[in-house]
């Protein structure tokens, strides 16, 4: 029995490792955008943008509630913590002039969503990148 | 009828308090309502930074989402603060809101305005927040206050005339009003002395008192001496008058011979004014009170019984 918590250490150490890979954000890879700057990405997941710059209408990808990839993405793109953004949204409530991104409650379908819409964007951990997406800005770890 | 003015201590000092009061205060409301204008400015500019400093993350989402909608709904919300007269949001050039207060005139107090910068950039500067004062407002709050201070002025003017009025009728006029009565019914010639107020045994009127009676002394010492010197000089008066009448008296008994008088050398007869030669005796006895009884000397009688002898003789030879 000596040997099981050992594994179940480097299990875990592995599956943080996982959890903690580089964050990066994709579009559909038919959408024909190449690269966005890091302005760009701030513009289209915060409401300024609503179309990506080949004239596609944006449709920015969140993941639900308090998943830590979405925890990450905001402290790494914007600086910010999650109740903050929640703040700068609930501004905008009753103004009707910006909607934040569309919730995904998962990463399978914030997948479904990238394959299936050409203007999608989101935020994604570079290890579930497939072919049918494309990396246009690089978070960070 | 004379004037209370002239009459009464204590309605001139209370005109004089009210005078001065007036005098002083209007000069004064004037510095006071610049003063309160100013403050009110400065605190106008406070608040409107204060409200800027509110809005400022909003008026920034605006911005940086280009949001009118937003911005109007922050302009209206800032228009209901009385003293905002003018607000403008600004996205780069495009204007999402500038909107005023009915009846707002732009005037000379500075607006604050205040770059508003992206939420999620620091250095990347997305539009402008502008509020302008509304100065009626100001006028309004300054006029108010002025009122204020007026009111409190001449409140603090009546309270200090009404007890001034009633210091002085309590420690001067009444003291003084007493004094004199009793200074009416006083025989100072008696050597009656002044008494004292009750109360003011140690202060000016007592000291005034003081004053009287000691005048009152030497006023009775000044009568005793000018009796004294009347009865002294009555005296040698009648002393002098009596040796006048003496005099007179002694001057009308005595006549007097003076000057040359013309003497016959051998007949020894004068002669008078009107050139008369009259016996001596004659003369003498009509210019002066001497009266002559005739007599003879030794000499003259021997000579003349020897010369009555020769004649008795004579005859007889």
């Amino acid at each position: 029995m000596r040997p099981l918590p050992f594994l179940r250490c480097f299990l875990l150490a592995g599956g943080v490792w996982s959890f903690a890979g580089d964050l990066v954000v994709v579009v559909n890879a038919s959408s024909g955008v190449e690269r966005l700057t890091r302005e760009e990405v701030i513009n289209l997941f915060m409401g300024r943008t609503r179309k990506l710059a080949v004239g596609l209408t944006a449709l920015p990808i969140d993941q639900g509630g308090t998943a830590p990839d979405r925890t990450r993405f905001y402290r790494s793109l914007l600086g910010k913590e999650l109740p903050e953004i929640n703040a700068y949204w609930a501004r905008l409530l009753f103004s009707g002039q910006a909607s934040p991104p569309r919730q995904a409650e998962t990463e399978a379908e914030v997948l479904e969503i990238l394959h299936n819409t050409k203007g999608a964007i989101a935020y994604l951990d570079r290890k579930l990148v497939d072919r049918r997406l494309r990396i246009v800005f690089e978070v960070g770890p | 009828m004379r004037s209370p003015f002239r009459t009464q201590i204590a309605f001139r000092t209370t005109a004089l308090i009210l005078l001065v009061t007036i005098l002083v205060g209007i000069p004064l409301l004037f510095l006071l309502a610049a003063r309160v204008r100013r403050q009110e400015s400065s605190r106008q500019q406070a608040t409107l930074a204060q409200l800027v400093d509110t809005v400022e993350r909003t008026a920034q989402i605006a911005c940086f989402l280009g949001d009118a909608r937003l911005s109007e709904e922050l302009g209206a919300g800032l228009l209901k603060n009385e003293i905002v007269g003018q607000v403008v949001i600004q996205a780069g050039d495009r204007v999402l809101i500038s909107r005023s207060r009915e009846g707002w005139v732009e005037g000379a107090a500075a607006r604050v305005s205040r770059e508003l910068h992206s939420p999620f950039d620091p250095s990347l500067v997305v539009g402008r927040l502008s509020l302008a004062p509304d100065e009626a407002e100001i006028e309004r709050q300054t006029a108010r206050q002025g009122r204020s201070i007026m009111l409190l002025l001449a409140f603090q003017a009546l309270v200090l005339a009404g007890v001034t009025v009633g210091v002085v009728l309590l420690l001067v006029t009444r003291p003084i009003s007493r004094l004199s009565h009793r200074l009416h019914r006083l025989q100072a010639e008696t050597g009656e002395n002044l008494p004292f107020i009750r109360g003011h045994e140690g202060d000016e009127i007592g000291r005034l008192v003081e004053d009287v009676n000691a005048l009152i002394g030497r006023l009775v010492t000044f009568i005793h001496a000018e009796r004294f010197l009347r009865d002294e000089v009555e005296h040698e008066r009648a002393e002098l008058q009596s040796a006048k009448e003496e005099l007179e008296q002694s001057l009308a008994e005595v006549k007097t011979l003076q000057g040359l008088l013309p003497i016959c050398a051998w007949c020894k007869k004068i002669r008078d004014d009107e050139g008369l030669w009259t016996q001596i005796e004659h003369y003498v006895s009509s210019n002066t009170d001497a009266r002559f009884t005739h007599g003879l000397c030794p000499e003259c009688a021997k000579a003349q019984i020897e010369e009555f002898r020769k004649k008795w003789q004579e005859p007889s030879s």
